[in-house]
């Protein structure tokens, strides 16, 4: 078997993978290496390790990929990471963003027992607080990959990822009004010469150029949250 | 950094109290300023900026007291000049007292700020702006519960109906004189980071025995983790080794999130700030506004653009039919009263002819500029862009505007300047300042050189419209809008640094305060009228002792390769060009007493009047454009736009000759 410290590890390992494995086909080492926090020595030891359990495919220089035993896993640790930040918020009432770290401490340690009682006891949720879906039980994932801001349409709701310009400048113009990861918009205009946007942000409304908007990825929650849709159309009979 | 403004009060002295007010733009901050202070005014930029700091003096219950309006900001740092000079301020006019003035319906956004002022561990008073506002759209804020949490006195106003002013005044001076002790609330992050915070504040302490501007240690180590670019200029000064451990700390907090230490910080600031909001505000159903239906109507692009169209001739025809009727009734009453009064005065003080005539034209003609031109143009314009501006629209007209605006290298903010250009260029350029870098300052405002003012229209429709037609007048149009195109996309190629794109709130639409929009536009014709009149007179005086000394024929000879070589024009017309510089439409006034007629036509041919207008309308930007380009951007900017309009006119004038001669 192995120790406990490497399995975490694995997990922690395949939940990045899944992640990374949104916007590239195949990660690089030295990318995974630096969101783990660990040495390349010892990320490219893992790594083989990984490969030879089946989970992964690696091919030094090249990259990396998840098998589908691998991402089945990743999958898994995902739901118990998203059902942990929820049960810190919604029971033990936690600030959403304070639960990230909490959580993934949390998920290790969940047995399929304890996600089962979770889940029941959370009401069986279906997004985690900062609104990314949680895989179903099957390993299913209603997962909107995470887009450019300048490619969602008017009347949809994101929650903002990552900012991906490094300009200090803007990035602090940017969490100064109001627009940083977790954050919820609903995209209320979209020019269709050039694509800038009118986002709303809670109670107020920002506009943002196309290319600032292009520099910004959100993901749709496309999940079915139908309480809140319904109130949103009734919102919207402007139209 | 001394400004001369607090060196006239020593500091010691209690007796004159400072308050400064900070929030974020669009809470009714200037509403608020002008409630309390009334009508007197001192407008300042802030020592090596072209950030204006508002000023103004009241009377409370006997006391003395100085208020300063900082810029509206949404955070306070090394963002952006304006959140510089904010900080700046309010860290050097100590002791005093911020009220922060915070939007009720926006409440978390606008705790941020809250939340910096806090750190900055200034004595805060917190005035939530817009109550009524914020109940319209089903939001209620329990204010005794925010100031508990916050630990400063939060006090519910309306600001456009002076509503709790005076409550938050009072509190300000309660809080100033010690008579209510405030406790500020820590501002608390996750764990990890408040042990870094920790560890970097004990070295701080440790190795900084000086703080600059009397911030505490942690928030040193706050503002260093955050990479605050001025904090870190300062720290280098007395150790820079200080800087490289914050540095290797920042970069811990990234390695344990995976996001940079700024962005990590900024997060957890908001959250706090999202938690302090969630506690204390409860919703009810939302109502929707007549305003958020206009304003889906400006935003939606079908219906956006013709509304925008309409503001527009809106505009345009308030300032070409209310403009030229100010113009014609000012150089009416000038030349018909006030002109002879002055030279009749002016032949009692100068006995010598020669100079007297030099100094009465020079003089008269200078005040007649800035009278006609300037004064009907840039007032009316002013008032219709801070109408404009307060009720939010012009922010509407950003967005719309913001494709065409970034294939010449800007963005949606800064069409609002370039049409603006339409009417005088002087104000234009001003209205620059709403851009970002100095890179599309500089940008818009070369622009801005090239846009045909009202008296430029005066010469194309004066030669073109006289003698040609209107389609030939549009076309010139036309002409000059491809070749600001084409600049603009040369430009956007050459000239280097940063480009900030469009992020830019929308505040809801509201009614303008009038006393805002007149104080704003006041403001604003002051300062130009230090610039520009000045530069206006001393331009004619020294072009009139040009004309009467006989100096003009060696400049005739001088220009004449260019004149007649290049352009074909006739060689007298180069005077005329001289002229031009002080005022456009002068060209055509010097043609007529050059050549002793008002028939263009004996002068020119038609080629050659297109030639002469196309040059009239690129050139030199007259002298209170240039003056003004000097002041904004530099002098040295000022001189290669003006030395670039100067080539640009006679490359695009010799092109025209020599197409229009061999058609």
């Amino acid at each position: 078997m192995i120790d406990k410290d490497l399995g975490e590890k694995i997990e922690e390992c395949l939940e990045i993978l899944f992640r990374l494995e949104k916007s590239q086909k195949r990660v690089k080492t030295t990318e995974l290496a630096k969101k783990l926090g660990s040495p390349l020595s010892s990320m490219t030891v893992l790594l083989q390790r990984l490969s030879k359990m089946g989970l992964v495919y690696y091919e030094p220089y090249k990259g990396v990929r998840l098998t589908d035993k691998g991402r089945k896993v990743a999958i898994k640790i995902i739901r118990r990471h998203r059902l942990s930040e929820r049960f810190l918020t919604d029971i033990l009432g936690l600030d959403w963003c304070e639960v990230h770290e909490h959580a993934c401490k949390l998920e290790h340690a969940i047995t399929d027992k304890v996600e089962e009682k979770l889940n029941e006891k959370l009401g069986g949720p279906t997004v985690c607080p900062h609104g990314n879906p949680i895989p179903t039980p099957s390993g299913e994932i209603i997962f909107e990959e995470d887009t450019p801001l300048s490619e969602l349409q008017p009347a949809e709701e994101a929650i903002i990822t990552r900012i991906t310009d490094e300009n200090p400048a803007l990035l602090r113009r940017l969490i100064a009004i109001g627009i940083l990861p977790g954050v919820k918009i609903t995209v209320k205009e979209k020019s269709p010469l050039g694509g800038a946007l009118v986002l709303k942000i809670g109670d107020y409304e920002v506009a943002l150029g196309h290319d600032v908007a292009s520099k910004i990825c959100a993901k749709t929650s496309t999940a079915p949250h139908r309480h809140r849709r319904r109130m949103r159309h009734g919102a919207k009979s402007r139209k | 950094m001394a400004s001369s403004r607090h060196l006239k009060e020593p500091k010691e002295s209690s007796d004159t109290v400072k308050i400064l007010l900070a929030g974020n733009p669009n809470t009714g901050k200037s509403v608020f300023f002008n409630r309390i202070t009334g009508i007197g005014v001192i407008v300042s930029n802030y020592p090596g900026t072209t950030v204006e700091l508002m000023e103004g003096k009241t009377k409370f219950n006997g006391r003395e007291i100085t208020v300063i309006d900082l810029p509206g900001t949404y955070s306070l740092g090394a963002g952006s000049m304006d959140e510089r000079v904010a900080r700046a301020a309010i860290l050097e006019e100590k002791p005093v007292v911020v009220i922060n003035i915070v939007d009720a319906a926006n409440l978390e956004r606008n705790l941020y700020l809250t939340l910096q002022l806090l750190e900055l561990q200034i004595p805060v008073v917190v005035a939530l702006n817009m109550v009524d506002e914020a109940r319209k759209r089903g939001i209620e804020i329990d204010h005794e519960k925010l100031s508990e949490l916050l630990g400063v006195p939060v006090i519910p106003t309306i600001a456009t109906r002076g509503e709790g002013i005076r409550e938050v005044v009072d509190a300000a001076l309660k809080v100033f004189d010690g008579r209510l002790t405030i406790r500020p609330m820590k501002v608390q992050y996750g764990r990890d980071i408040e042990a870094i915070i920790h560890e970097l504040e004990k070295i701080v302490e440790k190795r900084l025995k000086i703080f600059p501007k009397n911030i505490s240690p942690r928030t040193i180590s706050i503002l260093l983790l955050e990479g605050d670019p001025e904090i870190i200029e300062e720290i280098s000064k007395i150790d820079e080794e200080v800087i490289e451990i914050a540095k290797n700390f920042a970069k811990k907090i990234e390695e344990l999130h995976g996001e940079p230490a700024s962005l990590r910080i900024a997060k957890e600031r908001y959250g706090v700030a999202h938690s302090i909001a969630k506690a204390v505000t409860t919703r009810y159903e939302k109502k929707i506004l007549l305003r958020d239906k206009l304003d889906a109507l400006t935003t939606n692009i079908y219906t956006g653009f013709p509304i925008m169209v309409c503001v527009w001739i809106g505009l345009f025809s308030l300032l070409l039919y209310g403009g030229s009727f100010l113009e014609e009734l000012i150089v009416f009453g000038w030349e018909s009263y006030i002109a002879p009064l002055i030279e009749r005065g002016l032949s009692y003080i100068i006995p010598n002819d020669f100079i007297y005539q030099i100094v009465s034209r020079g003089l008269i003609l200078g005040l007649e500029a800035g009278l006609a031109v300037v004064v009907p143009y840039v007032t009316l314009f002013y008032i219709a862009l801070a109408v404009l501006e307060d009720t939010g629209y012009l922010t509407r007209m950003a967005y719309l505007m913001d494709n065409f605006m970034h294939k010449v290298g800007l963005h949606g903010r800064a069409i609002i300047p370039l049409i603006a250009g339409y009417g005088c260029n002087v104000p234009a350029i001003m209205g620059t300042r709403v851009l970002e870098t100095r890179r599309e300052r500089v940008l818009a405002a070369f622009l801005i050189t090239l846009i045909p003012c009202s008296a430029r229209t005066v010469v194309i429709l004066g030669l073109i419209g006289q003698y040609i037609g209107l389609l030939a007048v549009l076309s010139i149009y036309a002409l000059n809008l491809g070749i600001i195109a084409f600049s603009g996309i040369f430009l956007n190629r050459i000239i280097k640094g940063e480009t900030f794109g469009l992020v830019m709130e929308l505040p809801p639409y509201r009614i303008p305060h009038p006393i805002p929009v007149l104080k704003k536009t006041w403001i604003r014709f002051r300062e130009f009228v230090y610039i520009a009149f000045p530069l206006l007179i001393l331009g004619s005086l020294v072009l009139s002792a040009f004309e009467y000394s006989g100096a003009i024929q060696p400049v005739v000879s001088l220009m004449s390769p260019i004149v007649v070589g290049i352009l074909g024009l006739p060689a007298l017309t180069g005077i005329t060009l001289v002229f031009g510089v002080l005022r456009k439409e002068m060209t055509l006034e010097m043609l007529i007493v050059l050549f002793g007629t008002t028939d263009f036509l004996a002068i020119m041919n038609t080629t050659q009047m297109i030639v002469f207008t196309v040059v009239v309308t690129l050139y030199f930007p007259c002298i209170a454009t240039f003056a003004v380009l000097g002041k904004e951007l530099g002098w040295k900017t000022a001189i290669l736009i003006a030395i670039s309009t100067i080539i640009l006119a006679i490359t695009i004038g010799g092109i025209t000759n020599f197409i229009l001669t061999r058609l």
